[in-house]
């Protein structure tokens, strides 16, 4: 099958002939980028960033100076707080209900608008796990139930995060540095009743849909994994998962220099059940979708992946809103 | 040699088509009726409709030496063809899926062989295409954008005659004849690949030739189709007849792989199938000679599954395992349709009737699992469908009436109502047509239709695969609906020439544009959930020119369209659609100077199908892990507008040669031999936009896939 699949390429690509054209891009200013999640967390980070023309040389100007940068919550400005160079930052005003509109500008490129409605909060009765065991397979089979009837127009979002306990000895410029931290990971993923490895798992999987979520846009923090659910999917209130049984781990790594880690994650998990804005599901589906941009080469998918809420510019101004519970494993009998 | 080349040339490139156009007709003719011509009576106000004989496609351009019904519609005014040579039907700004295809009055779900090389109908039997793209007649309905409306051929009351044919991938056999002379008859029409003749003794010598090498693996790998047309037809006196119709059509595709050493066995199978199943039976009676009534009930099931399957036997741990999974889409049509034509004085040509259908749609899955360790069994079996049923009924009436010689007018009403999933729908489909006899030879008409459309496929990716499911409208997913305007100037002109200009203008609601996660299969118990509601019109005007003598028929077909969408969760103001071919050019020409040889060409150009480019790129910066710190700026690309590039013109010309023979026996041999493609250009199917270093600039390249492609075929008539 694979020789088969290597030949039958090789021949489409040996024959296949290539040449340039001219494909007249009509973009020619540049733009604001904008990129914002409105949360439960304190702080709403805004990254800000400015584009060229495809068109344009690469060598291009990359600087930028914002001129004007404001949000307002139902109205009233809110205090903007520039944490480096590529965002910003604002506290609070994420209420379920708060409309909130930001416009920027920066010199030479025109002004980006945007604006985002804070949904209404779900609300999480009661979580449920108990320890089952499929064809040989360990499985936590987890039943959130909602305290009130879900919006059949919304999506929904559920990320489970566990709770890890960490500790390090690093040797530094100035010394070794003890330290240690509590952290959520994202660290759970559903899997199927029947063999993931097998066709129906395999679709099973391939039916869910799943965000990766970084609203502080740093990339050296971890990206939430939200599993998308539709707000018509949630029957009687209750959602119903099933993961597969990780055992607890204690992990040390010490490698004799000085330098050692020690790592343990128990059964101690965060569920959180997020709403999302129309915004923000259109916006993370289309990066997901980017990944397949080749495909739009052939014109062979959809060109949702082109979404952004954001007048003269590009991005995404969106907000989320959210409840969590705490959830601890049943340990098989 | 030099001359006789030149000649040809000029010959064949000054009109160039793909099929002769020599049956091809309009609809100036008075209506009349009769029980043999019922489907085939002209209406006087009729706009947009092309007709096509099924002869004219037999003696077209074949591709791989087989004619085709769709590659031909393909190449008709109004009509974009989408990825080169499958059969896509994208009309008037319609999808693919828009469009009403019958066979002898019974809807069909799935057209196409070979991932849309060859359409299901086998123009052996065909006797008649009736090709609308507006204007629609009330008695059609359930899509939005045209209707294909195929009918097949009565076997020959008075003598047994056939048709053998061969081409580069197929092989096709047709029979016919009396069964009681002048009362009963059948006609017969098989069609089947033969590529696997080739095919399984290359992968044996294949796999032969991995076993000498010491190689383990063993693959397999199978593609075949074909399809079964039968019609019997009886009868009962010169005014009342039945006739029954059959077809079966069957794709089936499989590859494999498996390892045999000392330790055990593995082995990997992938398939797919897919085809339909349709029944009816025609039963039509001449009341008198101003009523006719046609009844059929009929019944089709399209089917498509994709399979996997392991086995793996360990025998050193004492190891058995089986896994089949399937993934299926069925759907079951049973339906009965009645109309009559009623013809009360000369100046009304009534139509009414009725039709019903009930939709059977079940995609789902199946598993069957089997393990055996160390003495221990375990078997699994697992089905899930998702069922979704749903009734459609209409009834219609359409009354042409002539008020003058000059003026006609034709009211028509089809009220349509559609049941599923606890939602009721009762539509109403007005439609209006009216002509005015310029003079003898030249008419004006307009026509107005509105359509609704109760189905919906259901696919991620812009390609027509088989296994794309169907599904019916929901409380959420509204039915699709159109509303037409055209109107046209119609001219027979002397010395055999047809002039046709005609502009539409065409609105569409309720559209649905996939907008979940891109995957081959997208998820079928949340689909609503998937897909985003839009809008669409398209707008343009068709030019044709048709000159027909009993040597020489050459035609001119022209569009210029403009096809736009809006979804305004994908983008916040009107897009191009995808196949928004703003220029379209069709030349033909088909020539039979004497009784042994005809030639014929087609060329074809049109503006580039629309894909979706970057438009910017976004300067951001990316962490770099090893030395913690953000290293690296870079020039991401952006996509900000769908749609937005065109792709560079495409242009083809078709060459096609007829050597006919006739035998000791007085049958017809026919040797044909085909070049698609003739000067091989490679029209792009796909472009990137990437960096180039060398110019220090992003450039766009086109690629495209598609070579000569020659073919040649034998036929023979007895």
């Amino acid at each position: 099958m694979r020789r088969m699949a290597v030949i039958g390429a090789a021949a489409l690509l040996l024959s296949a002939c290539e040449y340039t054209f001219d494909p007249k891009l009509d973009v020619n200013e540049d733009r604001m980028y904008v990129q914002a999640y409105v949360t439960d967390a304190d702080t709403t980070f805004v990254r800000v960033s400015r584009t060229v023309p495809l068109e344009a040389a690469k060598t291009a100007g990359t600087d930028y100076r914002v001129e004007e940068f404001s949000v307002r919550a139902d109205g009233a400005e809110v205090a903007l707080e520039r944490k480096d160079d590529w965002r910003w930052y604002f506290l609070g005003h994420n209420a379920p209900g708060t409309t909130l509109d930001l416009y920027v500008k920066a010199a030479g490129i025109g002004a980006a608008s945007a604006r985002t409605v804070v949904p209404a909060a779900p609300k999480i009765a009661s979580l449920r796990s108990e320890h089952i065991t499929v064809k040989d397979r360990e499985l936590q089979k987890i039943t959130l139930t909602l305290a009130e009837d879900p919006d059949p127009d919304a999506c929904y979002a559920l990320a489970y995060f566990l709770k890890e306990e960490l500790a390090w000895s690093a040797v530094g410029e100035e010394g070794t540095e003890d330290g240690s931290a509590i952290t959520h990971v994202t660290s759970l993923y559903p899997t199927s009743l029947t063999e993931p490895e097998s066709l129906t798992g395999l679709l099973e999987e391939a039916s869910r849909t799943v965000f990766s979520f970084r609203p502080t846009w740093d990339y050296r923090d971890d990206a939430a994994q939200l599993l998308v659910l539709d707000g018509r999917e949630i029957k009687d209130r209750t959602i119903e998962q099933y993961y597969t049984w990780y055992a607890p781990f204690e992990r040390t790594y010490d490698w004799g220099d000085g330098n050692s880690y020690w790592s343990k994650g128990d059964y101690a998990w965060k569920v959180k059940l997020y709403r999302l804005s129309g915004e923000a599901y259109s916006y993370l589906m289309a990066r997901k979708n980017e990944d397949y941009s080749e495909l739009a080469m052939f014109g062979l998918i959809p060109p949702g992946f082109t979404y952004s809420n954001v007048t003269g510019g590009y991005g995404v101004f969106a907000s989320l809103s959210s409840d969590e519970t705490p959830w601890q494993d049943v340990l098989p009998e | 040699m030099r001359k006789l080349l030149i000649l040809a040339g000029l010959l064949l490139c000054a009109a160039a088509l793909a099929q002769n156009v020599g049956e091809m007709r309009d609809t100036l003719q008075a209506s009349r009726v009769s029980t043999d011509a019922q489907k085939r009576e002209d209406v006087a106000t009729q706009t947009s409709l092309t007709r096509i004989d099924g002869s004219a496609i037999g003696r077209g351009f074949a591709f791989l030496g087989s004619p085709d019904v769709i590659k031909m519609l393909q190449q008709l005014p109004g009509v974009a063809s989408g990825t080169e040579l499958m059969s896509g039907l994208y009309v008037r700004g319609g999808d693919g899926s828009d469009n009403l295809f019958l066979l002898d009055g019974v809807p069909m779900y799935q057209v196409s062989h070979l991932i849309g090389l060859f359409s299901s109908f086998n123009s052996d039997i065909v006797d008649n295409v009736d090709f609308y793209k507006g204007g629609f007649p009330a008695r059609y309905g359930g899509r939005m954008s045209s209707v294909v409306d195929v009918t097949t051929r009565e076997g020959d009351c008075e003598a047994v005659h056939g048709h053998f044919g061969l081409g580069n991938i197929d092989g096709r056999l047709q029979l016919e004849g009396p069964i009681v002379r002048g009362k009963t008859s059948f006609n017969v029409s098989l069609r089947r690949t033969w590529m696997e003749t080739l095919t399984v003794p290359l992968i044996a010598y294949a796999n032969h030739t991995y076993r000498k090498n010491g190689d383990d693996e063993h693959v397999s790998g199978h593609y075949l189709f074909g399809d079964l047309n039968a019609k019997l037809a009886h009868r009962f006196s010169p005014r009342s007849k039945v006739v029954l119709n059959f077809y079966r059509g069957r794709d089936n595709f499989g590859a494999g792989n498996s390892t045999v050493d000392k330790d055990g066995s593995e082995t990997l199978g992938i398939g797919m199938i897919w085809g339909n199943t349709l029944g009816s039976l025609d039963w039509t009676v001449d009341f008198s000679d101003a009523l006719t009534m046609k009844i059929t009930p009929y019944y089709s099931r399209y089917k498509s599954q994709v399979r996997a399957q392991m086995e793996e036997d360990e025998r050193d741990d004492d190891f058995y395992m089986s896994l089949d999974e399937r993934i299926n889409t069925v759907i079951r049509d049973g339906g009965l349709n009645a109309s009559f034509v009623w013809n009360p004085d000369g100046t009304h040509t009534v139509r009414f009737g009725a039709t019903g259908q009930y939709h059977d749609y079940s995609p789902g899955t199946s598993e069957r699992l089997k393990i055996a360790q160390e003495g221990q069994k375990y078997e699994n079996k697992d089905d899930s469908t998702v069922p979704y049923h749903g009734g459609e009924a209409a009834v219609f009436f359409e009354d042409e009436i002539r008020f003058t010689d000059r003026w006609r007018l034709n009211l028509g009403l089809r009220d349509a109502v559609f049941f599923s999933v606890g939602k009721t729908r009762n539509l109403l489909e007005p439609r209006v047509a009216a002509k005015f006899q310029a003079s003898e030879r030249v008419s004006l008409r307009a026509s107005y239709a509105a359509m609704n459309q109760f189905a919906h496929q259901i696919s991620s990716l812009y390609i027509d695969l088989p296994i794309n499911a169907w599904m019916p409208s929901t409380a959420l997913i509204k039915p699709m609906h159109s509303d037409q305007y055209t109107m046209g100037v119609y001219a027979q002109l002397p010395a055999g020439l047809e002039i046709t200009v005609e502009g539409w203008y065409k609105r569409m609601s309720h559209l649905y544009e996939y907008y979940g996660p891109v995957t081959l299969l997208p998820p079928l118990t949340s689909w609503e959930r998937d897909y985003t509601e839009g809008r669409g019109r398209s707008y343009g005007g068709e030019f044709s020119l048709e000159y027909r003598t009993e040597k020489l028929q050459a035609a001119a077909y022209y569009t210029l369209s403009w096809s736009q969408r809006y979804f305004g969760k994908i983008f916040p103001e009107w897009y191009a659609d995808r196949n928004d071919n703003r220029h379209k050019l069709t030349l033909t020409a088909s020539w039979r100077p004497g009784k042994k040889f005809e030639l014929y060409g087609g060329w074809t150009w049109h503006t580039g199908n629309r894909i979706t480019f970057p438009t910017s790129l976004e300067y951001h910066s990316e962490w770099n892990s090893f030395q913690e710190k953000e290293a690296l700026y870079l020039w991401g690309k952006l996509y900000s507008q769908p749609n937005n590039v065109k792709l560079p013109d495409y242009h083809r010309l078709d060459l096609g040669l007829n050597f006919h023979r006739t035998t000791r026996r007085g049958n017809e041999v026919t040797w044909n031999l085909s070049f698609y493609n003739a000067y091989c250009r490679m029209n792009p199917v796909a472009a990137s936009v990437e960096w180039n270093e060398k110019k220090q600039e992003y450039v766009a390249t086109a690629y495209g896939v598609i070579p000569i492609v020659p073919s040649l075929s034998y036929s023979l008539k007895f």
